[in-house]
C-alpha cells in the first residue's frame, strides 16, 4: 500500500511551471491589449484572479482518483448538455453567438465546460466495461460520434462554429488513441483535405490525389476499400467547384474571405489583415511593451480575446512569439507524454485528447492571426481573455497533472 | 483472425512508435506555423510596418486662420467664424444618451432631434448637427467623445454686412481672396498652412500625435484699412437716400483725407452683402469708384483753370468773352451755356460753370499745356490705389486732338476718368497743390500684434503752386456761396466744391434725357481736411439732373454728418479721427507733426476687449479692467467681452507714460452679434447726439429741443441694433 502511494506520488513540476509561464504571458498581454480601454484594468485583474483560482483548482484536480473522474463523467456530460440547452433558451447574444450566460457581471460559456465534460465522457465510454470497446466496430464508432455530435449540434445552434469544429476535431485524437485503424482514419480525413485543396486550386487537388494514391498503395488494403477511398476523394474534390458555384453570392463571398481575406478587407477579412499588419510590423524584436501602434490604437476589435497573439507578435516580435510557441510546444508535448506514459488507460485517453485539443487550439488560433488558417473564433489556450475558457483549459492541465500522478494506477 | 492483425490503436503501439508519430505531427506543425511567422515577421516586416504607419498616421493640413481686416479705429470689419459639422457613428458611441446630452448642451440643440436622426439611418457616419457662423469653437475643440466626429471649417464673416463690401471684397470657397482688399492683400491675409501628423485609431478617431507635430500653421496677418466704418455707414445711407430721391440708376461716394490721401470711405450703389455672396447678381461687387470711367464734365473745368492760372495766362479778374452763351467752333460744333452772358471774369467762369468761358480759356492754354496739367493732376493714369480693378481712364494725346477737341476736353468731355482720379486732383488743390498717393491700407499687423509694415502718406508731386491752389480754393468756395453749388452749403463749416453735369454719350451722340450729376467738395475751406465726392449716375428723364441739384445736397448731408461724427474742432487737427498721424512725413508744410508720446484716446466703448487691449499694448498704455486680474480672462468662453466704459474720455490727448485707462466690461452672448454700447451723448446738441447714436445703428426718439439732458436706455448699456433710444432735451417747451 505504501509502495503504491510512493509509486503514484509525483507532481509534474515541469508541466506546472510551463502552465504558470503561459498564464503570466497571457496576463501581461491582456494588460497591454486593454491598456487605455475604458475600464480596461478590469480585464487583466479578472484574468489574474481567475488564474490564481484556476491554479488552485489545477492542484486539486491532480489529486482526484481517476476512477472518480470516470464515474462522474456521464453526469458531467449530462449537466453540460443541460447547460447548452439552457443557454440556447436563456443565453445572451454577444457578437452573434448565443453562447453566454451572464452571472453577476461574468460571462460564462457553457460550451467550454461541455467540451471538457464530453472529452471525459467519451473517454469513459470507450474505456468502459470489462472489455475495452473496439472503435473499429462500426456501432461503437457511431455511438462515439453521437456522443460528440449532440453537443456539437447544440453549439452550432448557438452560431459558435469555431467551438463546434473544435468538438468535431476532438474525435480524431481520441479515436486514434483508442485504436481506430489508421486506414479508416485516413479515409475520414483525406476527403476533407481534398475539398479544401479542390477549392483552393485544381493543381493542389491533383497533387493531393496523387499522394492519396501512393498512400493507398502503401496501405496495401483490399482493392475495393482502396478504390472507395479514392473515389470519395475524387468526388469531394471535383464537386467542390460545382457546389460552390451554386451558392448564393454572399455565401461565396464569405467562404472566399476565409481563404483570402484581402477580398473583403473591411468586413470578414478585416481582422486577419489587421492582425497580419500588427504581427508583421512587430519584426524581429517587436515594438516594445505597450508600444505597439496597432494594438494600442485598437485596430483589432476585442483583441484581448481571440486575437491576443497579435499583441505578442507586435510588441514582443518574432522572438517573443517564438518563446510563447516554444512554451506551448513543450507544454503540449509534456501533456502527450503524460498520456502516453500512463498505465491508466482512461486517463491516458483523456490526456491524449487534451493534448490534441491544445494543439488544435494553438495551431488554429496562431494560424488564423497570420493568415494560414481560416478565422474561427477560438481562444489561445490560457492566454486569451475569458474566464470560461481559462478555467476549462486549466482544468485540462489539472487532468494532465492527474495523469502524471496516477500514471502507474491501472484503474 | 483478421482482427488480431490490426493494431489496437496507440495504446498498443510501442513507446518509440508513439513518440515518432507525435514528433512528426509536431515537426509539421512547427514548419507551417513558424515558417509562416518568419515570413510575416521577418521577410515581410517592412511591408507591414509601412501599412501600419499608413493606418495609424495621417498627415493633415491645418488651414491657418485668415487675417482680420480692421477699420482705422480697430473695429473688426472682416473676421472668421466657423461652420461646425457634427457627425456620429452610432455603433461606436458608448453611451448614446449621455453622449447626446453633452452634445446638446454644447450646441444648445434638441437632443430628441439627434436621437431621431440617429435612428433614421443605418450609416456609419450620420450628420446630426450643422452649425454655421459659430464664433467660439473652443468648446468643440475640447470635446472628445467616442463615435463623434466634429469638423469645423472657417468661413469669412463680414461684420457689417454690405458696408464697405466693395472695398473689402470677398473670398471664394477655397478661402482665397477674389476682390478688394481680400484679393490685393491675399498673401498677407492667408498665412501659411500647418502640417500635423494625426494618430488614427482603429475606430477612426483622430488625435494629434504629440511627438510628430511637423509645422504649426501661421495665421494670416491682420490688415488695418484707412476706412472709418462709421463714415462708411454715413455715406452708404446717404448715397442710397440720394439715389432714391433723384431717381438715379446708381451712384458713387468717396471720402478722402486730403492731407494724407487716405480713403476714409468709398462706396458705389448698387452694393452687395459678401455674407450672402451666393446670389448670382454680381453688379454690386464692382467698386465703381475706381472701375467705372466716364466723362467728368464741369468738374474738369477746374483742371483747365488751374493750368491757366499757374502759367499766369490769366488772373482771377481777367475778362473773358463768353459770346452770349453760344460759341461756334465749326459745323455742328457749338458750345452753349445754360445762362448766356456776353462776358465774365475768370472767377465767374468757374463759379457759374460757363462752358464757353472755359473753352476760351483752354484756347489760350493750348493743347500741350492742357495735356501736361491734366497728366500732372494724375488724370489718364493709374492713381496707384492698392486694390485691383482700377480703370485708368482716357486722356487724348495732343497729337490726336482735332478741331474742337481741346475746347470740349476743357469742360470735361471726350475725357474719361474715374471718380478717384478726379477727386485726388481736387484733393491736391485742397492740400495746397500737393498730390497725395491714395491710401486704402494703413498697416499690416502680425497675428501677435507686431506691426509688419505701414503705409505712410506719400506726396506724389505738386500739381500747382500754393498760390494757385489758394485762388482755386476761393473759386470753389464761391461756387457754393453764390454759384451752381449753393445746395452744398454746410451747417457748421465753410465748404468748397464744384458741380458737374454731363450728358451721357450714347451710340447716337449725347443724350438729351440722360445725365450724370456730380459734386466734388471739401471742407473746411480755410483748412481743408476732408474731401467728399458724390456722383449720381444715369439720371434718365428725372426732373433734376444738375449736379448742383442731385449731388450737392447729398454732399451736404454726408459732410454735415461726418462733421458731427468727428467733431468740428477735430477737422482742424490732423488727428481728427482718433488716430495718431504722428509719424507722418508729409511734404506739405502745413501738417504739424505730433509729439510721439502723445496719443489721442480712442473710443473703446463697444469694442471687443481683446481688440482694445491690442491697441493699448501697441501704444504701451497701462490699463486696468474691472473684475479682471490676469490676461487669460480677457477672453471668455462663448461670450463677447465688450468695453462699456472707459475712464479717459475718447478724444482726449494723453501722454502714454502716466496714463492708466480703466475699463468697465460687459459680456454679451456670442450670437448677439449686432450689439452696441449706448454712447455718451448727454450734453451734446441734438444733431450731434442723433449722428452718434445712428452711426451705431440705434433709432432715435426725441422729446424737446436744445441739448441732450438724458437718454433712455442709459449710457453704457449694451443694446442690439435698431433699439429705440429716447432722448430728452433740456428745452422742453
Amino acid at each position: 500500500m505504501k509502495r503504491e502511494r510512493e509509486f503514484n506520488s509525483g507532481f509534474d513540476i515541469l508541466l506546472f511551471l510551463l502552465t504558470l509561464a503561459i498564464l503570466a504571458f497571457g496576463i501581461v498581454a491582456i494588460y497591454s491589449a486593454t491598456y487605455g480601454n475604458t475600464g480596461g484594468t478590469e480585464y487583466y485583474m479578472k484574468q489574474l484572479i481567475f488564474a490564481i483560482a484556476g491554479v488552485i483548482m489545477v492542484i486539486g484536480i491532480s489529486y482526484i482518483p481517476p476512477r472518480y473522474i470516470a464515474v462522474t463523467s456521464y453526469y458531467m456530460y449530462g449537466f453540460g448538455l443541460l447547460l447548452l440547452i439552457a443557454v440556447l433558451l436563456f443565453g445572451k447574444t454577444i457578437n452573434g453567438n448565443k453562447s453566454w450566460f451572464y452571472v453577476g457581471g461574468f460571462g460564462i460559456q457553457p460550451s467550454e465546460f461541455a467540451k471538457l465534460a464530453t472529452l471525459l465522457a467519451v473517454s469513459h465510454f470507450l474505456n468502459h466495461g470489462d472489455e475495452k470497446k473496439d472503435v473499429n466496430d462500426i456501432k461503437v464508432l457511431i455511438k462515439t460520434a453521437l456522443f460528440i455530435a449532440v453537443p456539437a449540434v447544440l453549439i452550432k445552434l448557438q452560431h459558435d462554429t469555431g467551438t463546434m469544429i473544435v468538438f468535431l476535431s476532438m474525435m480524431i485524437p481520441i479515436l486514434w488513441a483508442s485504436g481506430l485503424n489508421t486506414f479508416f482514419l485516413f479515409g475520414i480525413i483525406t476527403p476533407v483535405l481534398s475539398v479544401i485543396l479542390g477549392f483552393l486550386n485544381p493543381i493542389f487537388f491533383y497533387v493531393g490525389l496523387l499522394i492519396v494514391i501512393i498512400a493507398l498503395i502503401f496501405f496495401k488494403r483490399n482493392l475495393f476499400a482502396s478504390i472507395a477511398v479514392f473515389a470519395i476523394n475524387l468526388a469531394a474534390g471535383m464537386s467542390v467547384q460545382f457546389l460552390f458555384s451554386r451558392l448564393a453570392q454572399y455565401q461565396q463571398d464569405r467562404i472566399n474571405a476565409v481563404f483570402n481575406p484581402e477580398l473583403d478587407p473591411l468586413r470578414s477579412g478585416y481582422n486577419v489583415i489587421q492582425s497580419k499588419v500588427a504581427i508583421g510590423s512587430g519584426g524581429l524584436y517587436g515594438k516594445g511593451y505597450l508600444q505597439g501602434s496597432q494594438t494600442q490604437l485598437k485596430f483589432i476589435p476585442e483583441q484581448w480575446t481571440d486575437f491576443i497573439f497579435c499583441m505578442i507578435g507586435e510588441e514582443f516580435g518574432y522572438i517573443g512569439a517564438m518563446i510563447l510557441i516554444t512554451l506551448y510546444v513543450m507544454l503540449i508535448l509534456k501533456v502527450f507524454f503524460n498520456g502516453l506514459n500512463s498505465k491508466n488507460s482512461y486517463m491516458s485517453l483523456v490526456t491524449i485528447g487534451i493534448g490534441g485539443l491544445l494543439l488544435f487550439h494553438l495551431s488554429i488560433n496562431v494560424g488564423m492571426t497570420i493568415g494560414v488558417m481560416p478565422v474561427i473564433g477560438i481562444p489561445l489556450p490560457m492566454v486569451s481573455y475569458g474566464v470560461s475558457s481559462l478555467l476549462s483549459f486549466l482544468a485540462m492541465i489539472g487532468f494532465a497533472l492527474n495523469t502524471y500522478r496516477h500514471r502507474n494506477t491501472y484503474v | 483472425m483478421h482482427k488480431e492483425k490490426q493494431n489496437k490503436g496507440i495504446i498498443n503501439l510501442t513507446f518509440d512508435k508513439k513518440i515518432k508519430i507525435i514528433s512528426t505531427i509536431f515537426v509539421l506543425f512547427f514548419i507551417v506555423l513558424i515558417g509562416r511567422l518568419f515570413n510575416v515577421q521577418i521577410l515581410n516586416s517592412e511591408k507591414f510596418q509601412l501599412t501600419a504607419k499608413k493606418q495609424t498616421q495621417k498627415k493633415e493640413i491645418i488651414r491657418p486662420l485668415r487675417g482680420i481686416i480692421f477699420d482705422r479705429n480697430m473695429k473688426p470689419l472682416v473676421t472668421n467664424v466657423f461652420d461646425v459639422s457634427i457627425t456620429a457613428n452610432p455603433k461606436r458611441i458608448k453611451n448614446i444618451d449621455s453622449t447626446l446630452n453633452i452634445i446638446s448642451k454644447i450646441t444648445e440643440g434638441d437632443k430628441g432631434k439627434y436621437i431621431s436622426l440617429l435612428s433614421q439611418k443605418e450609416d456609419s457616419e450620420i450628420q446630426i448637427e450643422k452649425l454655421s457662423g459659430v464664433q467660439e469653437t473652443r468648446k468643440f475643440d475640447t470635446l472628445k467623445l467616442d463615435g463623434i466626429n466634429i469638423t469645423k471649417s472657417p468661413v469669412r464673416y463680414y461684420t457689417y454686412g454690405s458696408l464697405a463690401s466693395q472695398v473689402l471684397g470677398y473670398t471664394d470657397d477655397q478661402y482665397k481672396g477674389r476682390s478688394g482688399i481680400e484679393y490685393t492683400y491675399d498673401k498677407e491675409l492667408t498665412g501659411s498652412t500647418g502640417l500635423v501628423i494625426m494618430q488614427k485609431d482603429g475606430q477612426g478617431n483622430k488625435r494629434p500625435f504629440q511627438g510628430l507635430f511637423q509645422k504649426y500653421p501661421e495665421n494670416g496677418s491682420n490688415i488695418v484699412v484707412t476706412i472709418d466704418i462709421n463714415i462708411q455707414q454715413i455715406i452708404e445711407e446717404e448715397l442710397l437716400k440720394g439715389v432714391k430721391e433723384s431717381g438715379a440708376k446708381g451712384g458713387k461716394v468717396l471720402v478722402i483725407s486730403v492731407r494724407t490721401g487716405e480713403i476714409l470711405a468709398m462706396s458705389s450703389y448698387p452694393t452687395f452683402n459678401p455674407n450672402e455672396k451666393k446670389s448670382s447678381d454680381t453688379s454690386g461687387m464692382k467698386n465703381r469708384v475706381i472701375s467705372d470711367i466716364y466723362e467728368p464734365g464741369s468738374t474738369y473745368k477746374l483742371i483747365t483753370a488751374a493750368g491757366s492760372l499757374e502759367d499766369n495766362l490769366f488772373n482771377r479778374n481777367s475778362v473773358i468773352n463768353t459770346e452770349n452763351g453760344e460759341y461756334v467752333l465749326g459745323k455742328d460744333l457749338v458750345i452753349k451755356d445754360v445762362h448766356g452772358l456776353p462776358s465774365m471774369t475768370f472767377e465767374e467762369v468757374i463759379i457759374n460753370s460757363s462752358n464757353v468761358g472755359i473753352a476760351k480759356i483752354s484756347e489760350r492754354l493750348g493743347k500741350e499745356k492742357f495735356y501736361k496739367y491734366s497728366r500732372n493732376f494724375g488724370l489718364g493714369t493709374f492713381s496707384g490705389i492698392e486694390i485691383m480693378g482700377e480703370n485708368k481712364g482716357l486722356l487724348k494725346h495732343p497729337s490726336d486732338f482735332k478741331n474742337g477737341t481741346l475746347q470740349f476736353c476743357s469742360m470735361g468731355y471726350q475725357i474719361m476718368t474715374n471718380v478717384l482720379q478726379i477727386s485726388l486732383a481736387y484733393a491736391s488743390i485742397a492740400n495746397n497743390g500737393f498730390l497725395m498717393k491714395p491710401l486704402i491700407v494703413k498697416k499690416c499687423i502680425s497675428p501677435e500684434g507686431k506691426i509688419l509694415w505701414k503705409n505712410e502718406p506719400i506726396t506724389l508731386r505738386q500739381t500747382v503752386s500754393e498760390k494757385t491752389a489758394k485762388i482755386l480754393n476761393e473759386f470753389l468756395v464761391g461756387v457754393i456761396n453764390n454759384g451752381t453749388g449753393t445746395a452744398a452749403e454746410l451747417e457748421t463749416v465753410s465748404a468748397a466744391g464744384k458741380t458737374g453735369t454731363t450728358q451721357i454719350l450714347t451710340k447716337s451722340g449725347y443724350s438729351k434725357t440722360a445725365h450724370n450729376g456730380s459734386f466734388i467738395g471739401y471742407f473746411p475751406s480755410d483748412s481743408p481736411s476732408l474731401l467728399v465726392a458724390v456722383y449720381m449716375d444715369e439720371l434718365v428723364n428725372t426732373g433734376d439732373f444738375y449736379g448742383g441739384k442731385v449731388a450737392a445736397p447729398v454732399f451736404k448731408r454726408i459732410s454735415d454728418r461726418i462733421i458731427e461724427y468727428v467733431g468740428q474742432n477735430s477737422l482742424y487737427s490732423p488727428e481728427f479721427l482718433n488716430e495718431d498721424f504722428n509719424k507722418l512725413q508729409i511734404a506739405s508744410k502745413d501738417i504739424k507733426t505730433k509729439n510721439e508720446n502723445e496719443f489721442i484716446m480712442p473710443d473703446f466703448t463697444g469694442m471687443e476687449l481683446r481688440n482694445a487691449i491690442t491697441i493699448l499694448n501697441e501704444k504701451k498704455i497701462k490699463f486696468e479692467i474691472e473684475g479682471i486680474k490676469n490676461e487669460k480672462e480677457t477672453i471668455a468662453k462663448g461670450v463677447r467681452r465688450l468695453v462699456v466704459e472707459q475712464s479717459i474720455a475718447a478724444g482726449k490727448e494723453i501722454n502714454e507714460k502716466d496714463a492708466t485707462i480703466k475699463f468697465k466690461i460687459k459680456d454679451v452672448k456670442s450670437e448677439w452679434n449686432n450689439t452696441q454700447v449706448i454712447p455718451d451723448v448727454v450734453g451734446l446738441s441734438l444733431r450731434q447726439a442723433i449722428t452718434k447714436l445712428s452711426t451705431r445703428g440705434f433709432n432715435v426718439e426725441i422729446t424737446g429741443t436744445g441739448k441732450v439732458e438724458s437718454i433712455e436706455p442709459k449710457v453704457g448699456e449694451l443694446m442690439p441694433n435698431g433699439t429705440k433710444v429716447k432722448i430728452i432735451a433740456n428745452n422742453k417747451n
